[in-house]
């Protein structure tokens, strides 16, 4: 079934991207059981989860830093930010790796979410804006609404959910556990 | 409340209460009418009597007070005196005690009499003194008298011895006869003289003896003449020597005569006085003798009542007597009644039962114990009845109960012949059945072999199985390892797919084949849970394929145990028939004692109704008939509950010697 309906939808994309040309890929995944998307161009990277540090006095969301190829790089609990509770670590668990700039350099942030679904391509003409009411999500956290086969999915506005500026304070941290790892790894 | 309802003790104590509260009445009466006679007897004692008494206290007294006065007024003793006086004192005392009884008894007359009476004592007693005092004047009077008269004697003596002297002495002188005359003159007066005196002195004497006044007369003539013959010797004396003499006589003549005087005075007051006192002491007498009289006729009196008094309590205490007796003699002749007429019925009830008859009743309806052994009385009777005619039907049944005895008997010989013929046939199928029964042996053994190897074979099979779960268990793992695989490829699909979309235009191909290599990863990753699911489930069946052998090997061994059972059981029932062969050959043996058995049994069964009808006839002692109506209906219920049990005492029997032979069948099964 799965098979099958990616099968048409990549079809009937397919055949929009012949009609209009004027669609964009999202990436969708669980987060509990609500399906969120993120645009495509976004996404730096999507990687299996690793083993998440804590870093002590730091806000819930903030699940703690990985080793990225001898970067450190902070992971927001995404289920905590924008549900406020925190999401539990298992198989599928992944990590989606996202470029936010501050003080013009781009700094790496990872979101930890529950199961990467697939990649969407949606019509220009079917992203609606997101409602002023009625959503669990901060407004100013959504980016639109994706209408899917009638149904719709909540695309986020990622770069400001991961803000630099609420993780400015958090800059610090890493920069400092960065020197320290990279000492600890010139050490070993 | 009857009085038949009481209980006997209750009647005898009701009795015996009823003759002590006479006898109490009785007692109240007859201390009444003793302390009356008591009372009356006191009276007598304490006042009449002790009054009586106290009189002749008084009138000894008084006796003895005369008497020593008398005694006193012979002798003139002291003793007699204090005598005299002690009595006086005696007799005031027995004044002052009948006086305190005449008060305390309210006695006017006698404290009259004694008022009397003491007055005259005290009269008496003044008198007396009087009269002692009288009596010492008069001694002292001839004392004087005595002493004047010794003087005048002398004197006269003395007189003539001078004159004899002087006539002696002029004798001598030789005086002249004149002068010597004058001598002899003077002596010859003074004789006369002293005769005279002489002669006064022994009338004095007479008259203090006798009183009579005849000396006294006599003295009055002669103390005169005495005088008149002072003056003629006077008259021829001259000297004065002489003179003075003869005025000494003179004068002691005249003292003298005036003690004579005085003492005839005194005692002219003396005779008054003990008139006086006889008088007095009379009277006293006299009174003391009224006080007696009237005492005794008190006593008298007393008597009288006290006696009244007796009789009348004696009239009493007699009827009180005689009326305690009737009663008494009523009451126990009631109680007796009261008691023994139930009891006389009782016997003369039990009597009869005695000879049988139970017919009688007995009509005693009281509440008290012998109403309650009449009603035992009574029950025993109904339940005597009861028996009779129980026996008397079990009598009857028992006849026909014999003769169905007999008859049975008969049946019972019969069978036993029957029975006899049917345990040869018997013997023969036994035989058919030991060979059966070894067949059964062999088939067993067979059936044993089988069975082991069965269960060898399940065990081997179990164990494949085992193996095969294990194999199963690894493959799920593996396929594991190729969903992860596929998972990873996924991730690395997407992750071309987003580098593919960075690069633009130029991507558009890759992501096509980013694409493809997900479709694929999802595709291996389907088939992968596919397999995998498959695996489990297989994993599932060939553990329950292993469960199942599990349970089928004990289940083939136990099978192999029970046929080896069967195997042994089958050995024994062979044993077992040869014994049931011995059995029969016994049975046969036991038929024929019993065909011998039931012909005694018929005979005792005669005999057993002949000895039913001696029970009849000896139950027909008791006579029922009338009662028999009365209880029939009773008795009819009985006769059917007798009846049960009556076949129900003989079914026993029969089955006892069913189960029996039951028995004995049994044991020789269990033996096999």
């Amino acid at each position: 079934m799965v098979r099958l309906r990616s099968e048409n939808q990549q079809s009937s994309q397919d055949d929009k991207s012949l009609a209009n040309d004027a669609y964009q890929q999202f990436l969708t995944f669980l987060l509990g059981n609500q399906v969120l998307g993120i645009d495509i161009l976004e996404i730096k990277e999507i990687i299996e989860t690793t083993r998440i540090t804590r870093i002590p006095k730091t806000p819930a969301y903030i699940r703690g830093v990985i080793n990225l190829r001898g970067n450190i790089v902070p992971v927001i609990d995404l289920s905590a930010r924008l549900y406020q509770y925190a999401s539990e670590l298992s198989k599928l668990s992944c990590i989606v790796l996202v470029e936010v700039e501050l003080n013009h350099e781009m700094h790496m942030v990872g979101a930890l979410i529950d199961q990467v679904n697939e990649i969407l391509d949606i019509a220009e003409a079917d992203l609606l804006p997101a409602p002023d009411f009625g959503t669990e999500i901060r407004i100013d956290f959504i980016k639109a609404m994706g209408k899917v086969n009638n149904e719709f999915i909540t695309l986020l506005a990622i770069e400001r959910i991961l803000s630099i500026i609420e993780l400015a304070e958090f800059q610090s941290i890493t920069q400092e556990n960065n020197q320290q790892f990279q000492t600890s790894e010139v050490s070993k | 409340m009857n009085i038949n309802d009481l209980s006997v003790k209750t009647k005898i104590l009701s009795g015996a209460m009823l003759l002590v509260i006479i006898t109490v009445i009785f007692g109240v009466v007859a201390q009444r009418y003793v302390s009356k006679v008591a009372d009356a007897l006191f009276g007598i004692t304490d006042n009449n009597a002790k009054a009586v008494e106290l009189a002749t206290g008084v009138e000894r007294m008084a006796f003895s007070t005369i008497l020593e006065e008398k005694n006193f007024l012979l002798y003139q003793k002291e003793e007699a005196h204090q005598h005299l006086d002690s009595n006086l004192k005696q007799l005031y005392e027995y004044l002052d005690k009948l006086t305190e009884l005449a008060k305390s008894k309210n006695n006017t007359r006698l404290l009259d009499q004694v008022a009397s009476a003491r007055k005259d004592a005290t009269r008496y007693d003044n008198e007396f003194d009087k009269g002692v005092a009288m009596l010492k004047a008069n001694k002292q009077m001839v004392a004087l008298m005595i002493e004047k008269g010794v003087s005048v004697v002398e004197i006269s003596e003395k007189f003539m011895n001078i004159q004899k002297d002087s006539y002696d002495n002029a004798m001598a002188k030789g005086a002249d006869a004149k002068t010597l005359d004058e001598y002899v003159q003077r002596y010859v007066r003074t004789v006369a003289i002293r005769v005279k005196a002489n002669r006064i002195i022994r009338l004095e004497k007479e008259e203090v003896n006798y009183k009579d006044r005849v000396a006294w007369n006599k003295m009055v003539v002669m103390l005169p003449e005495l005088m008149r013959l002072y003056d003629d010797l006077e008259k021829i004396t001259v000297e004065k020597s002489l003179l003075d003499l003869i005025e000494q006589a003179r004068i002691a003549t005249t003292e003298y005569e005036q003690a004579a005087q005085n003492w005839i005075k005194n005692d002219d007051e003396l005779k008054v006085i003990l008139s006086h006192m006889q008088e007095y002491g009379q009277t006293v007498m006299q009174q003391a003798q009224d006080a007696e009289a009237a005492g005794y006729q008190q006593l008298e009196v007393a008597r009288n009542e006290a006696e009244a008094l007796v009789r009348q309590a004696n009239i009493i205490i007699i009827c009180t007597i005689l009326v305690s007796v009737i009663f008494g003699l009523f009451i126990a002749f009631f109680l007796t009644a009261l008691i023994t007429k139930p009891i006389q019925k009782g016997v003369a009830f039990a009597n009869s039962l005695a000879e049988g008859d139970l017919t009688v009743t007995l009509d005693i309806y009281q509440k008290d114990e012998i109403g309650v052994l009449a009603t035992a009385l009574q029950s025993m009777s109904l339940r005597f009845k009861e028996v009779v005619e129980g026996v008397r039907a079990n009598a009857s049944n028992m006849v026909g109960a014999s003769q169905q005895i007999s008859a049975t008997s008969q049946a019972l010989s019969q069978s036993a012949v029957e029975q006899a013929s049917s345990v040869e046939s018997t013997s023969s199928s036994v035989h058919q059945l030991t060979a059966s029964v070894q067949q059964n042996v062999e088939n067993a053994k067979v059936t044993n072999t089988m069975a082991s190897t069965s269960a060898k074979e399940a065990a081997e099979g179990g164990d494949a199985v085992k193996r095969t779960v294990d194999a199963m268990k690894q493959i799920a793992g593996k396929i594991t390892l190729i969903e992860d695989i596929a998972y990873k490829t996924n991730l690395l699909s997407l992750n071309a797919a987003i580098e593919a979309a960075r690069a633009g235009e130029h991507g558009k191909g890759f992501t096509v084949v980013a694409a493809e290599v997900r479709k694929l990863a999802e595709n291996s990753r389907v088939t992968a849970q596919e397999i995998k699911e498959l695996a489990t489930n297989s994993v599932n069946i060939a553990e329950e394929a292993g469960k199942l052998l599990e349970h089928i090997v004990p289940n083939i061994q136990k099978t192999a145990d029970l046929v080896e059972e069967i195997t042994a059981a089958s050995e024994e029932q062979a044993q077992g028939i040869n014994q049931i062969n011995d059995a029969m050959a016994q049975l046969d043996h036991t038929t024929q004692q019993n065909a011998s058995a039931s012909e005694e049994l018929a005979a005792t069964s005669e005999q057993m109704s002949a000895q039913a009808e001696n029970l009849q006839q000896s139950v027909a002692f008791f006579k029922v008939e009338n009662a028999y109506a009365a209880v029939k209906n009773s008795s009819k219920d009985r006769n059917s509950k007798l009846a049960v049990p009556n076949y129900s005492a003989t079914m026993p029997k029969a089955k006892k010697a069913n189960s029996s032979n039951t028995d004995i069948d049994l044991k020789d099964f269990e033996k096999f």
